[in-house]
């Protein structure tokens, strides 16, 4: 098996023992969404927990020295963080499909009505969000580790935030883009957002060991 | 095979304010090197040093004849055992198995099962639950579970009872029954060495200060002790220890000739040499 698919199973069997908290977690999202009585929130719930759970391997890891059995283990470290990536998008199908299957079972209790369009656009936004979280923590966990970027990993989303909200007068009025023009958006950003990301980890990573 | 399992020369590295200057020592294959020295005095650094885990500022090592940094494979020939266990808490040890074993192109299931069984540990125990003890056994479970040919072994025996310590030993001596094994056991508690270590390497302040076989290393030093008035110059001398009966200081053999008075000369135990370079600085 590939280094990289190891790596990433091992961050799988890290998070293992966690799991019936995590799908405590997930059921959250329903839960919300019922409370607002509003389907479509469903998935971007389940995909912001979905982004919460695969930084777990970093807290885990700090909880145990899990840095050391990187560092013993025959695997580059290189690959260990590009399994983390791995690791994360494809946490992202299973999860988001489940807050998929949700909001569709939701809707219609909720007498909402969600169209085949609707539904890609919640997905192709969700993937974004996700994306969007994965490349700006990860980077940010591997320079300082989990416990000292807690703080730190928020600060991107304080100023993606301060960016949405200078942007949005300049937006008001403009044509939106047609859906296909926003799936390839979305898809095309994201790739570029995560390979810059994993980049940049390997870097802070081999940083940080040194 | 190499005719050495590790050979360090003239190795500086920094972590964090403390610094390693000029260390170098070399563990022929086969054999037992006990690294030793008090808490803080480098041993930690070096190791990892070798496990490339921080990098050089200067300096050449070697592992298993292949120089450092090397490609992530040498690690397979590598078992490591620290104070504590690095793995999961929440995992059993049948997890652990599962988790590991597809890193290892040698993983022996067969012999990881036989080890927790001779070390009486029960593969439905988490990793949480088990003892300092245990958790040393569980990880000399898993570096001998992949066939390592060198074992590092960084301070395995700090916290651990003598029952404990003397059971370390004796799993040692079976693994080194293979020529083409050898091990680097660092530690601060130099009894655990008196029975197994071949060579000895005396870290302190960051410098390596001795090393050669122990029975050489043994040989180099003497304690002294003498009168009040006895020992007047103390250059040279480490751990010198004046009180109102009498004076104690460690020397060199060879620096025995230039001291005067009536001195009382003894060979030193492992523990004393430490105990008195450690008290030098």
């Amino acid at each position: 098996m590939n280094d990289v698919l190891k790596a990433a199973r091992l961050d799988l069997r890290v998070v293992t023992p966690y799991r019936k908290q995590a799908l405590m977690m997930l059921a959250i999202a329903p839960l919300l969404g019922f409370v607002m009585r509003d389907a479509t929130t469903i998935l971007p719930i389940s995909v912001v927990y979905t982004a919460m759970l695969v930084s777990y391997p970093f807290s885990i890891g700090d909880r145990y020295d899990l840095t050391t059995l990187y560092g013993v283990l025959p695997v580059d470290r290189s690959r260990i963080v590009l399994g983390r990536y791995v690791f994360a998008l494809a946490l992202f199908p299973v999860l988001a499909g489940v807050g998929l299957l949700l909001t569709i079972v939701a809707a219609p209790i909720l007498d909402a009505t969600i169209t085949g369009t609707d539904l890609a656009m919640l997905v192709a936004v969700s993937l974004v969000l996700f994306c969007v979280v994965v490349a700006l923590q990860f980077p940010i966990y591997f320079w300082l580790g989990y416990t000292k970027a807690r703080l730190v990993a928020m600060l991107p989303f304080v100023a993606l935030a301060v960016v949405i909200v200078a942007l949005a007068p300049m937006l008001e009025g403009a044509t939106p883009p047609s859906a296909g023009v926003v799936a390839a958006g979305c898809v095309l950003g994201s790739a570029a957002l995560l390979t810059a990301s994993v980049l940049l980890s390997r870097r802070l990573d081999a940083r940080r060991v040194d | 095979m190499s005719d050495t399992a590790i050979a360090v020369s003239h190795l500086d590295a920094t972590r964090g304010t403390f610094h390693l200057r000029d260390v170098s020592f070399e563990l022929p294959s086969g054999f037992v090197m006990g690294f030793v020295g008090p808490n803080g005095a480098g041993k930690t650094t070096t190791i990892r040093c070798l496990l490339g885990m921080l990098a050089a500022d200067a300096g050449e090592l070697e592992v298993l004849g292949r120089r450092l940094p090397a490609a992530a494979d040498l690690r397979q020939d590598i078992g490591v055992v620290l104070d504590h266990a690095y793995l999961v808490g929440e995992w059993r040890l049948s997890e652990v198995e599962r988790a590991l074993r597809p890193f290892y192109l040698r993983w022996d299931a067969a012999q990881y099962a036989r080890l927790l069984d001779g070390f009486h540990l029960d593969r439905a125990t988490r990793v949480k639950e088990l003892s300092r003890g245990q958790s040393m056994k569980l990880m000399i479970a898993v570096a001998l579970s992949h066939h390592a040919r060198l074992l590092i072994l960084d301070e395995p025996t700090s916290g651990l009872d003598p029952v404990a310590r003397d059971e370390l030993v004796g799993i040692l001596g079976d693994f080194l029954t293979d020529d083409d094994h050898s091990v680097l056991f660092s530690t601060h508690i130099t009894t655990d060495l008196e029975r197994i270590a071949d060579y000895v390497a005396v870290i302190d302040d960051g410098r390596i200060v001795a090393s050669s076989t122990k029975d050489e290393l043994l040989d180099s030093f003497r304690l002294i002790r003498g009168g009040p008035e006895d020992l007047a110059d103390p250059t040279g001398l480490m751990g010198l220890r004046r009180t109102e009966s009498g004076v104690e200081a460690l020397a060199r053999t060879v620096d025995l000739s230039r001291l005067d008075g009536d001195l009382l000369v003894e060979v030193p135990t492992l523990d004393q040499i430490v105990v008195k370079i450690g008290a030098r600085s």
